[in-house]
């Protein structure tokens, strides 16, 4: 179901997901200051924000969270 | 929290670039390079991050100094797939001399090639082309970093939704351009001497993931400050991915032996395209998988459980992405493919090859100080394409873009205002109809592969009837709670505008040629057809003309003639039927 989990654990609160998702899922919480994903919707499970975590704490799935008509 | 009455922001420029991939990244620093004081780049999320190119599937086709550049051509300019007698020969030529030095370009950036023990650019032959390889996603890591070196100002997570013009008329030289940052709402007004559209194709949020963002805002802001546009009916317009999950890397996947094979288990593409088989051009094998299907041999499978590890080594490296897909699929388990998968024809849209803003050889377009590359322009159904043709275009428009030798205008306050009140419509009602809804309706007009793979006229007439009652009845009514559903309200808005461009220009195309194959007109027809789609804003109404290709240029002359479409051959063959 698109990104799937960010592991406050590892989570480092550098930001760079939320700056580079080209679709916008990502916001930072102020008081915590760590991410969450705010328009799961949105995700197209690129794989950008795990690819680029610094600390791997990330994981996507390439489940669509859209339904998109098929050819047949 | 994003504000329902936004802040406005102005920036002035000598050079601006809407968007940020290869295309928009290379004008800007080809921009800087020719001179241009200042120049600034626009990208909708983080440059380098949101453009088709971030996710290129590693391959660029290349034409060494060396190669036989009247044998490419001529393969070019004949060869139904590439260039379906519709391309445009001095495009080609400019195309085959500047590729070099877009590749070098590149490398001295930073870009990592794959080269042979001695050196040399390794090339490998997919879909009749010869591709060079380059390690996956660093391509736009390296062309962020050149634009920042090149001391390029750059506006990130902004939405370019309409041009501005002089005295805010449509038609007029282009002063500048409005958008919004798509987290906070604030308004961005440019004001630039020339502009360069960089914005890329429409993918009408289909199965890849680069689509879910290139939603045509290039062609909707070009075509409403009046600028030509045209060729939405043919290019590539379709791609192959899973079924169950969106993945790129087709070529890579064929070229290592990847085999399609129908529900039966043949391999049909040995019929359909017995010389090229498998890596025939992804229309035809698209054309070929619908037909099977149509036949009642559905659904259509790619079968790559034979590829060895050093394969699945090579497909590691050059496609990192794709390749992490099929494993969290269950498809890649280990140094294996474990499976067959389930494949389908995609909707690509204009991404690489297809409709759009049309330039001339100086990256120009019908209004002065605009400019246009990458794909964001109508490309000439040969040649340039997809990454090399965003490298070459790219450079081309923000070189001339510096040259301009036009003096800067004001902006048309009244236009500004026009123009934001309209972008904002749907953050000002208090309710109305989500994006997702209008998005899915749109699909499901479009998507179905008896409107976009095996056209015929009821058909589209049917899907263009419901593109206009989203367009009449139900945009209109459009919502949005905050800054980012009013990004994807506007690109609904974007969405529904090229449906319609692309639907009008299949109605209008009546013959079958290269990519785009309608039952009800089977032939390639040489005698009326060579001729390319144009369209303008006339009063509110999109308005369309015919225009000859420039035969005078052509040193491959197509036949004058009138031929059955090499699919219908097939099929005929076969025993399947059309009408």
């Amino acid at each position: 179901m698109g990104i799937r989990r960010i592991d406050f654990e590892l989570c480092i609160g550098c930001g760079t997901c939320v700056d580079i998702c080209p679709m916008d899922v990502l916001r930072m919480d102020e008081l915590s200051k760590k991410p969450f994903i705010k328009y799961l919707r949105d995700c197209q499970s690129c794989f950008l924000c795990e690819r680029d975590c610094p600390v791997t704490a990330i994981y996507v799935t390439p489940d669509k969270e859209r339904r998109i008509p098929l050819a047949w | 929290m994003p504000s329902k009455k936004p802040k406005s922001e102005f920036l002035e420029t000598d050079v601006l670039v809407i968007g940020a991939g290869l295309a928009g990244t290379f004008a800007a620093i080809k921009a800087k390079a020719a001179g241009a004081e200042k120049v600034l780049i626009v990208s909708k999320g983080k440059m380098g991050k949101d453009s088709c190119s971030t996710f290129a599937a590693g391959v660029f086709t290349l034409v060494l100094p060396d190669d036989d550049k009247e044998m490419l051509s001529k393969i070019y300019a004949l060869d139904d797939n590439f260039g379906a007698g519709l391309y445009d020969e001095e495009w080609l030529d400019l195309w085959l001399d500047d590729l070099y030095d877009r590749a070098l370009d590149l490398e001295k950036w930073g870009l990592k090639w794959h080269k042979t023990a001695d050196g040399k650019f390794e090339r490998k032959g997919m879909r009749g082309n010869q591709r060079a390889m380059f390690e996956g996603p660093q391509l736009m890591e390296v062309m962020a970093k050149q634009v920042k070196k090149s001391g390029v100002e750059v506006v990130g997570h902004t939405m370019i939704t309409d041009l501005l013009t002089e005295g805010g008329k449509p038609g007029k030289p282009v002063v500048g351009a409005f958008g919004f940052d798509v987290r906070t709402g604030e308004s961005r007004v440019f004001s630039a001497r020339s502009t360069v559209l960089a914005a890329g194709p429409c993918g009408f949020k289909g199965r890849y993931a680069c689509h879910k963002f290139q939603t045509g805002e290039a062609y909707a802001m070009a075509y409403r400050a009046g600028g030509i546009l045209g060729q939405f009916e043919n290019g590539q317009f379709l791609q192959l991915t899973a079924a169950d999950f969106d993945t790129q890397g087709m070529n890579m996947f064929t070229s290592l032996g990847g085999k399609f094979i129908n529900v039966k288990g043949e391999r049909f593409m040995l019929e359909y395209d017995p010389e090229l088989k498998d890596n025939s051009s992804l229309a035809t094998v698209a054309q070929a998988m619908a037909m099977e299907v149509r036949a009642g041999r559905g659904p259509i499978f790619l079968d790559m459980t034979h590829f060895t590890p050093e394969d699945i080594k090579r497909l590691r490296s050059v496609l990192p992405i794709p390749a992490t897909m099929l494993e969290r699929a269950g498809c890649l388990v280990g140094d294996r493919i474990v499976k067959k998968i389930e494949w389908q024809p995609a909707i690509w849209g204009t991404t690489a090859l297809g409709g759009g803003v049309v330039i001339n050889l100086k990256g120009e377009t019908s209004l002065p100080s605009l400019y246009g590359c990458g794909d964001a322009i109508a490309r000439h159904l040969s040649k340039p394409s997809a990454l090399p043709g965003a490298a070459i275009t790219g450079a081309i428009a923000g070189k001339s873009a510096a040259l301009n030798k036009n003096e800067k205008k004001p902006i048309n306050k009244r236009q500004m205002k026009e123009v934001q009140s309209y972008a904002f419509i749907p953050l000002e009602r208090k309710d109305g109809i989500e994006p997702d809804h209008l998005i899915l309706k749109m699909q499901e007009a479009l998507f179905p592969y008896d409107v976009t793979v095996i056209a015929r006229h009821d058909r589209l007439y049917n899907a263009l009837s419901e593109i206009e009652r989203i367009r009449d009845e139900e945009i209109p009514l459009l919502y949005a709670s905050d800054a980012h559903y009013l990004r994807l309200a506007n690109e609904v808005r974007s969405m529904v505008l090229v449906a319609e461009m692309f639907l009008r220009s299949r109605l209008l195309r009546e013959e079958s040629r290269g990519s785009y194959i309608r039952e009800d007109y089977p032939f390639t027809d040489n005698e009326g057809w060579l001729k390319n789609t144009r369209l303008v804003q006339d009063n509110g109404k999109m308005k369309f003309w015919l225009e000859d290709v420039p035969l005078e240029t052509y040193r491959y002359k197509p036949g004058s003639d009138r031929i059955l479409h090499k699919i219908f051959e097939v099929a005929r063959r076969k025993g399947i039927t059309w009408g």
